[in-house]
């Protein structure tokens, strides 16, 4: 918080290329428990962002990782219309979410559709299929308002190695 | 007169609302919203309405910081404004991390009118829409909270072991995006929220509070979502879950799909990793999402309402609860064909063979 | 510094609202001087906040002794003491002030004195920290009156506490709770509490969280230099997040020890809150906030009450020297005030 109100560009930039401003879990705890009544979490979501749009984010290991939540869950949404969908939560990558859960998506019609005739239909229902015209309407959004530029950035940046290193602690 | 946040309740509507249904908890607990929708309409004759046309708020993606402030806050004005176009004033908000969004972007065009207008700009110019801000919105489990008495005067079941007569010792988690942002959204404020705390007693349960109670489930957004940092998101729900363990609760309750998914899921995980088991009588402890609570205490079959997605198993608490069930409908589809078993439950009850 | 009877005319008299130090000090000063003295007080016996404590820092004077003193400096024939008898309000009234109290025909008095002292912070306003949910988490002000009681009441089942922490800055310095300000005395409240605990149980750990260490005053740094050495009390520099319960009834915290860098938990037996000093009540204003003054370096005067002066924790946090200092101030100056209308 010092740094930040202190204006110390460049340490703040040290900062912004290290793992240091991933650690948070956004919680925002922080935010009822400040005495000063900073909200520190917040603060990280900034420098987090301008760590991504400056390419800062590519020096540090965990930072690097942003590409790959962009690729999942960025795509999601644009494809799909959800952040999350059971045909790309693959049970191999996530064997911490168990055997129901393998049984879920290895049947997901079946099992979906037992609670919702709609299921991946279209109208009204649990993860109905969102029509095109909607998916348009967010690829619009996600354009005018910038993100598809932050995601151009993310992927471009990523590109780059540094002294011929992916990683700084390669 | 002193106010103490405890006390605090916040206005909640009454009637004729817009419902926006949760990423997470439409993948993980496919029954609990369409229960939700029918206790309304059936239960409590509400009018409740879903748009074909809404869309995720893209809140994890916010929180995982790949989706611009900007972004998200037209994406919630198209929400907006596909409730203002179906005369709506109400809304429901399915997910807890959605409720904080809306939460803090209404908060952001309180203090900034120019911001908005810029959002409005935005929303015009990428779909031709306009928005009006919401007269109420609240989370889904601020309605159950709101109708509790309904519910119980209308509950077959109650939170109560129908042996002993015992009341149900039950754990309540509340989301963080729930009322830690802005306290004036929770009922109760944000350390010690009442949401869930009134249905469980109103439903004949006990609370329990135990020192972790206020701890985060540990989701992280991007710690969970990057395998990496999934042992961020483990050993905070650990520590909560070691920390429930000397009191010996008969259920978790949270009101956010995520933490119910994460605690769920998280008590397999921690008995795979090192046999760690939480529950009294070394079993894990069932976790339920708010409509599920509703859904059992009114009396709908549990397999019908989605309990058979749960990772820990429930027959032991509707044991307790004498809810009958019949093991032969828990893996089968609509039509009753059973669809497969989950393969290897470790050490967990299970009442099939019975 | 004997005013001339002649010159101020038959005995002046001076309403005092408030017997706490501040006010007692006021009324044996003007007494002293000849005055008539009308000494009011809304409790049903004299002393202020300083009834409900043990020891007084820096020196661990006993608060009784004290107050013994402060009684027999006003047991005067020149001081009429209205027990039991609030102030609802002031009005100027032919040249002086009406002073409208509770029961019957307002009493008029040439100068005001208004020493209505302060309340502590409602610690039950800091949620996080389980005030008035968890039975082991007391105030500072709580843990005086049980010294008084005596160390039996610290006992839980008969035994010794093994562990006691204390909070400062629980209502001061803090936006959540609506009080940007330092109470001052709270640090030197926590250097003195937490020596009186390692003498009454020597074995047992404690711990004092604080943001920063203000012990301004004349023997407090030494006193603090002393709990750290001779008492081996252990001070964290870092903030205390929350408080619990366990299954035992203790109290788990989470708190910041900023100098390790690094987070800690630890479990008490009692959690002690050094609460703030938060404006009180008086009859001359209808918000609650300190009182302020005309001249605010040099004087008391309250702004646009002319004969009307603030003395003690009214106007801010004080100590005892300071309120029975601010006490004597204040007669000086309605004193001087009498004298120059003349």
């Amino acid at each position: 918080m010092n740094l930040v109100s202190e204006g110390d560009d460049e340490t703040l930039i040290r900062i912004m290329s290290e793992d240091t401003i991933w650690y948070c879990g956004q919680c925002m705890s922080c935010k009822p428990r400040c005495p000063r009544g900073n909200i520190p979490g917040v603060v990280i979501q900034i420098l987090r962002m301008i760590s991504q749009k400056n390419g800062y984010f590519i020096h540090s290991a965990m930072g690097r990782q942003q590409l790959a939540v962009k690729r999942s869950i960025g795509h999601n949404i644009l494809e799909t219309g959800y952040c999350i969908h059971p045909t790309r939560v693959n049970p191999d990558l996530h064997p911490e979410q168990g055997p129901v859960w393998e049984w879920m998506s290895d049947n997901a019609p079946e099992v979906y559709g037992r609670f919702d005739k709609n299921y991946d239909a279209s109208g009204p229902g649990l993860l109905r299929r969102i029509s095109p015209e909607s998916l348009e309407e967010l690829d619009r959004i996600f354009e005018v308002t910038g993100c598809k530029n932050l995601w151009e950035t993310l992927e471009t940046e990523s590109e780059k190695q540094i002294d011929g290193k992916f990683a700084k602690y390669d | 007169m002193t106010k103490y946040w405890k006390d605090y309740q916040k206005e909640i509507a009454e009637d004729e609302f817009f419902y926006v249904r949760s990423c997470i908890r439409q993948n993980f607990f496919p029954g609990a919203e369409n229960l939700f929708i029918d206790i309304l309409r059936n239960k409590l004759g509400k009018a409740i309405f879903e748009d074909a046309d809404h869309t995720t708020c893209t809140g994890i993606g916010y929180h995982s910081d790949i989706v611009p402030l900007e972004t998200i806050m037209t994406v919630v004005a198209r929400q907006f404004a596909l409730m203002k176009e179906r005369g709506y004033k109400n809304m429901i908000v399915s997910c807890v991390t959605s409720f904080g969004i809306y939460s803090e972007i209404l908060d952001l065009w309180k203090h900034d009118p120019a911001l908005k207008s810029k959002i409005e700009g935005y929303l015009k110019e990428a779909t031709g829409r306009t928005f009006e801000e919401p007269g109420n919105m609240v989370h889904a489990s601020d309605i159950l909270y709101k109708f509790r008495q309904e519910i119980a005067a209308q509950a077959r079941y109650r939170l109560v072991n129908h042996e002993t007569g015992q009341p149900l010792k039950v754990v309540d988690h509340i989301g963080c995006h729930y009322a830690k942002t802005f306290p004036e959204r929770g009922v109760g404020g944000a350390e010690f929220p009442q949401v869930l705390t009134g249905l469980i007693r109103a439903w004949g349960g006990e609370t329990v509070d135990y020192p972790e109670r206020r701890h985060c489930c540990g989701f992280g957004f991007r710690q969970y979502i990057l395998q990496p940092s999934r042992g961020y998101s483990i050993s905070h729900s650990r520590t909560k879950l070691e920390s429930m363990k000397p009191y010996e609760p008969d259920l978790i309750v949270a009101n956010c799909p995520g933490c119910s998914m994460f605690l769920d899921r998280w008590q397999y995980t921690l008995e795979e990793t090192d046999g760690s088991v939480y529950g009294p009588a070394n079993e894990k402890i069932p976790v339920l999402t708010h409509e599920e609570l509703a859904g059992l205490v009114l009396g709908y079959d549990p397999w019908e309402i989605g309990l058979q997605t749960h990772q820990v198993p429930v027959e032991g608490l509707l044991e307790k609860m004498g809810i009958p069930y019949d093991p032969e409908k828990k893996y089968t589809d609509r039509s009753g064909r059973v669809i497969g078993h989950p393969e290897k439950i470790h050490n967990s009850i299970c009442h099939e063979s019975r | 510094m004997n005013p001339d009877k002649q010159s101020v005319g038959k005995r002046n008299t001076v309403a005092v609202i408030g017997a706490g130090p501040a006010g007692l000090s006021a009324a044996s000063a003007l007494a002293a001087l000849d005055f008539e003295v009308h000494l009011f007080e809304k409790e049903s016996r004299e002393g202020g906040k300083l009834n409900q404590y043990h020891q007084l820092f820096p020196a661990r004077e006993s608060a009784s002794e004290v107050m013994g003193e402060l009684l027999i400096s006003v047991d005067k024939e020149n001081i009429i003491r209205h027990l039991g008898l609030g102030v609802n309000s002031i009005k100027p009234s032919d040249g002086g002030w009406a002073v409208h109290h509770g029961d019957g025909e307002p009493i008029r008095s040439d100068a005001v004195i208004v020493a209505t002292g302060f309340d502590f912070f409602d610690a039950r306003l800091k949620e996080e920290f389980g005030y008035g949910i968890y039975s082991r988490v007391i105030t500072s002000v709580d843990l005086e009156k049980k010294l008084n009681e005596g160390r039996e009441t610290l006992l839980h089942k008969g035994t010794d506490p093994a562990a006691i922490a204390f909070v400062h800055c629980v209502g001061s310095r803090d936006e959540q709770v609506g009080v940007s300000y330092c109470s001052r005395l709270c640090c030197i409240t926590g250097i003195k509490q937490a020596i009186e605990m390692k003498e009454l149980f020597p074995e047992t750990k404690v711990y004092n969280f604080y943001i920063d260490m203000r012990a301004f005053g004349t023997g407090y740094e030494e006193l603090y230099r002393k709990a750290q050495e001779q008492y081996g009390v252990r001070f964290i520099r870092g903030r205390v997040s929350e408080a619990s319960e366990d299954a035992e009834c203790r109290i788990r915290l989470k708190a910041e020890d900023t100098l390790m860098s690094r987070p800690l938990k630890v479990s008490v037996d009692w959690l002690v809150l050094l609460v703030g000093m938060r404006p009180g009540c008086s009859p001359v204003q209808t918000d609650q906030s300190f009182l302020g003054s005309d001249n605010p370096l040099t004087g008391n005067a309250l702004p646009g009450m002319p004969g009307v002066y603030s003395a003690g924790c009214c106007s801010g946090p004080m100590s005892i020297p300071e309120s029975v200092a601010s006490g004597r101030s204040a007669a000086f100056q309605v004193i001087d005030h009498l004298n120059s209308k003349q």
